[in-house]
């Protein structure tokens, strides 16, 4: 499955997100829905990876941040790292958080499946779902 | 049968003194405006109040901007 494929898939199963790009671990736009996205979704991107890390820097734990969600009140913006590549939607108000993210996660699951193809034990069986675990990280 | 809709009656009642509590308990405690998750499963909570709150909420309007743009 292509990162559009991944893209047209959840905009056309999720009724929560109003839209979605999908980034490079350097920013670059490797691809939007429902439209094409431009460069400064990126910065904005970034500007908020930044912000959020900045306020969660004082926790206890020195884990990364894995996940980023800001309510706007009438929208939420939700942002999502997982193998390396970063995620970010726009999604309705007051939806339920845990399945964006699921959904999110299993989006970059899906466009980056068959990358990561070549990586899996040549004993491994089909469909035991390694591949979704070697992506999806605690949520 | 008077019996039954007296426990009935105590029945409703009593739900619907749960059903208050519960609505009280959602009003002191709003949901949270942010979500910082982290790599080991740990979740980092935003009130509204919280101080960290304006500068992410003006980042995340950026992108908000930027991500209308995709259509």
């Amino acid at each position: 499955m292509t990162v559009d494929e991944a893209i047209s898939d959840l905009l056309s199963i999720s009724t929560d997100i109003r839209r979605l790009v999908v980034l490079d671990s350097d920013g670059t736009v490797l691809g939007a829905g429902p439209g094409e996205a431009g460069t400064e979704v990126s910065a904005a991107a970034g500007g908020l990876w930044r912000a959020a890390a900045e306020r969660g820097a004082d926790a206890a734990t020195d884990s990364p941040l894995v996940h980023v969600v800001v309510d706007l009140g009438d929208a939420a913006v939700v942002a999502l790292e997982a193998g390396g590549r970063r995620i970010v939607a726009l999604t309705e108000a007051d939806r339920p958080l845990g399945l964006v993210l699921f959904d999110l996660r299993t989006c970059l699951a899906d466009a980056f499946s068959e990358e990561r193809a070549p990586d899996r034990a040549p004993d491994a069986a089909p469909g035991d779902g390694t591949d979704a675990a070697a992506v999806k990280g605690p949520s | 049968m008077r019996l039954r809709s007296a426990a009935v009656m105590a029945l409703a009642a009593a739900a619907t003194a749960v059903a208050l509590v519960r609505r009280r308990r959602r009003a002191a405690s709003p949901p949270p405006a942010a979500h910082l998750g982290r790599g080991d499963g740990s979740i980092v909570r935003l009130a509204a109040d919280d101080p960290g709150l304006p500068a992410l909420r003006a980042r995340a309007a950026e992108l908000r901007a930027a991500l209308e743009t995709v259509r």
